[in-house]
């Protein structure tokens, strides 16, 4: 949300995308947890009662000689409602690729230097 | 002809039709006018004025897919409050008795296929700028399909149904909002 601050987030829950099985929500976790954050990983049904927020996300892949992320939307939300407080995005086409950990780093910098 | 001729006319004939594909295939942005809705508005109206903030858009590539930055969207939305007269004034990202945040949460697009279906998440939400209390808050769920017959060429196609998806949102979002009485 415009002017939110989430700073006072501590502990937070990435929910895995069903559709995932490359284990992106992993590699978001981690990131948050190199950031600073409390972060764990998994199903919808065990997001855990006492988290700050909730983390979504959802990735695209292509193929070009081999696949890889053209894009990644990340959502952090309300655990209660899952309104969303903010959001990140990028979007890299093949010859500006770059690995799922890096694009992974690139949209949660931006998603959170646009919320300090 | 000449050797030179035979190779050049049909090279030259054929970078005038990859350039002219290229050209219609670049991505454009989405309209401002395209994304406010054009309907009949029944709205409690209100005599305040609202501040309209909006976060989470994204600008458009040429070579990607058209995306809603957050300008666009923030006038689309104030050309709806405009319309409807859901409040007397309104600025984006100015001063108002309420303030109205949107947060685009979610752009959904389709890569391939003849029809585009495109989804948008957006949340709103409205508070009194007096003592910050929030009178309403909701996420929004719109999509909209834009098939080969409303464009045959797939960037536009694309940037039909963002357009349709936006508009659709800002309607269902101004609709529940024109329901309640403000205080």
């Amino acid at each position: 949300m415009p002017g939110t601050d989430l700073s006072s987030l501590k502990k937070l829950y990435v929910v895995r995308l069903p559709a995932d099985q490359r284990g992106v929500e992993r590699l978001i976790a981690d990131r948050l947890n190199v950031m600073g954050y409390q972060a764990t990983a998994g199903e919808a049904v065990n997001t855990p009662a006492d988290i700050d927020a909730v983390v979504t996300y959802q990735d695209k892949w292509m193929w070009d000689i081999t696949m890889y992320m053209i894009e990644l939307n990340v959502q952090v939300r309300q655990p209660k409602t899952q309104a969303a407080l903010a959001s990140g995005h990028s979007l890299r086409t093949s010859l500006v690729r770059k690995s799922p950990p890096e694009m992974v780093a690139e949209v949660l910098t931006d998603l959170f230097k646009k919320h300090p | 002809m000449s050797a030179r001729n035979q190779f050049c006319i049909p090279g030259l004939v054929t970078a005038l039709v990859v350039t002219a594909l290229c050209l219609g295939g670049c991505a454009t942005a989405t309209q401002t006018a395209a994304m406010a809705p054009k309907t009949e508005w029944h709205v409690n109206k209100n005599a305040g004025a609202v501040t309209i903030h909006v976060g989470g858009g994204s600008e458009t590539s040429a070579m990607g897919a058209s995306k809603i930055a957050d300008e666009d969207f923030a006038k689309a939305i104030q050309q709806a409050i405009a319309d409807s007269g859901l409040f007397a004034k309104s600025e984006v990202n100015g001063s108002g008795d309420y303030r109205l945040d949107v947060q685009i949460a979610r752009l959904q697009q389709p890569m391939f296929g003849a029809s585009f279906t495109v989804v948008l998440e957006t949340t709103w939400r409205l508070s009194r700028q007096s003592d910050n209390a929030i009178l309403w808050e909701k996420p929004v769920v719109t999509n909209f399909t834009a098939n080969m017959s409303d464009a045959f060429v797939g960037v536009t196609r694309l940037r039909l149904a963002t357009e349709g998806a936006a508009r659709n949102n800002i309607n269902d979002a101004i609709t529940q909002i024109g329901a309640i009485a403000l205080k």
